[in-house]
């Protein structure tokens, strides 16, 4: 059997595969032995590169030529940014209030690591504490957070509302100030050792895997302080049940209403307007 | 390679996609930003071939799902068809306007699977990855694609 033989022409599949140069090595060497010696063949791969290019050409005659602007990748990265806030923005006066008070000082400090409020063997926080064993320690990702590539061109951040801090993979949130109902919650929490510190009239509430600091009253000045060891590998920030932010090993995905800006090795967070 | 980075190598071309399979400007860039909204929100991870097939199948799929896109299409077409006069550049503009609409209707009269390769193939998409964007073996990629481009290309002179 040759390769000029009917039989051993190459499939229109193979010939449609080497013109558009994809078909395995070997089987080309093959099919381009075979085109030397028939002219079928070779006619049907000029007739099948042409309509490629026919079709091409048909195609990108759709492209349009208005506005090339919109085709700009750095414009489209900020439209899909603000985008993204205004989709998770859902306003509500509820949450207006979280930024705005502060009174006198007297803070309560509550430990609720494993050695605190976990030994208790009635304490919520023993279930949530318990069966978590060590994971692989954070490493704050400079790359690959979608948060990497928005600092610089965020609007500065004035009253801050929460900072976190990221140090040696640990980290610690900082709540500036809690209005009256307002509460905050760490959820998804899967390692022992956290701990939390709050003003005077500051309710905690625990459960397997979270934790919730609920205002009873009108809060004390100042902040409340949480502090996330380096084994945690996943956790949820609600604030006022929206989440704000969430901390997985690939980075801190901040969530909306919240912007971001780092100084000095401190990530501060606050609430979109 | 940095989100952003594939934000960059990636969009440019996902865009002329969804335009193309579109047919509405504002309805392709809408799918796309909706798509790397989601490759955000959803925290996907993988190598870029990975995420950038993981993005063109979600456009694909959210174009797919918006039946309005069609009508919005239709409405744009019967709004722009009308043209008072033909001075040069009018006539240029109207031709050219008759050539976008041929092409869209011969795109659109293409079943799903044929305008996906045709598209994708256009976007640089190896066969291999073709043929798990529409569910077929990469051995037969190549007579679907070759297909495709006659039904296209049939559907073009025909109208």
């Amino acid at each position: 059997m040759t390769m000029n033989d009917r039989s051993t022409h190459p499939s229109e599949g193979s010939l449609q595969a080497l013109a558009d140069g994809e078909l395995e090595p070997d089987r080309a060497v093959d099919v381009q032995r075979h085109l030397r010696g028939c002219e079928d063949c070779a006619r049907h791969l000029d007739q099948l590169r042409a309509l490629g290019d026919e079709v091409t050409a048909a195609l990108e005659s759709l492209d349009g030529r208005e506005d090339p602007e919109r085709w700009m990748p750095d414009r489209a990265w900020e439209t899909i940014r603000v985008r993204r806030l205004d989709l998770r923005a859902h306003p509500r006066a509820q949450a207006a209030r979280w930024w705005q008070h502060g009174a006198a000082a007297a803070i309560v400090v509550l430990l609720l690591g494993t050695g605190a409020a976990a030994a208790l063997p009635w304490s919520p926080l023993r279930t949530w504490l318990s069966g978590h064993g060590t994971a692989e320690v954070l490493a704050p990702s400079s790359d690959t957070s979608p948060t990497e590539a928005s600092p610089g061109s965020l609007p500065q951040p004035d009253p801050v509302g929460l900072t976190v801090d990221l140090r040696d993979g640990e980290m610690d949130l900082e709540v500036e100030a809690l209005a009256e109902d307002g509460w905050i919650e760490i959820g998804r929490v899967d390692a022992a050792g956290v701990s939390a510190q709050a003003p005077m009239g500051t309710a905690f509430h625990s459960g397997p895997g979270r934790l919730r600091l609920v205002a009873t009253g009108q809060p004390d000045q100042g902040p409340i302080r949480i502090t996330l060891p380096r084994a945690v590998r996943r956790t949820v920030l609600r604030i006022d049940g929206q989440v704000a932010a969430v901390w997985t090993p690939a980075g801190l995905v901040l969530h909306e209403p919240v912007q971001a800006d780092s100084v000095g090795g401190v990530l501060r967070l606050r609430r979109h307007p | 390679m940095t989100f952003r980075e594939i934000f960059h190598d990636v969009y440019p071309a996902l865009v002329r996609y969804a335009r193309r399979m579109a047919g509405d400007p504002d309805a392709a860039e809408d799918a796309v930003q909706e798509a790397f909204v989601r490759l955000l929100d959803r925290d996907v991870h993988g190598e870029p071939e990975r995420l950038r097939g993981w993005l063109f199948t979600t456009v694909t799929n959210l174009l797919r799902d918006r039946a309005r896109v069609a009508a919005n299409r239709s409405r744009l077409l019967a709004t722009r068809t009308p043209m008072p006069e033909t001075p040069p550049e009018a006539a240029d503009r109207m031709e050219r306007q008759e050539r976008i609409r041929r092409v869209r209707e011969a795109l659109d009269a293409l079943d799903a699977r044929d305008r996906t390769l045709l598209l994708l193939r256009e976007e640089g998409f190896s066969y291999r990855e073709l043929a798990r964007e529409v569910g077929v073996q990469p051995g037969s990629v190549g007579t679907l694609l070759a297909r495709a481009r006659r039904r296209f290309r049939d559907q073009l002179t025909e109208k």
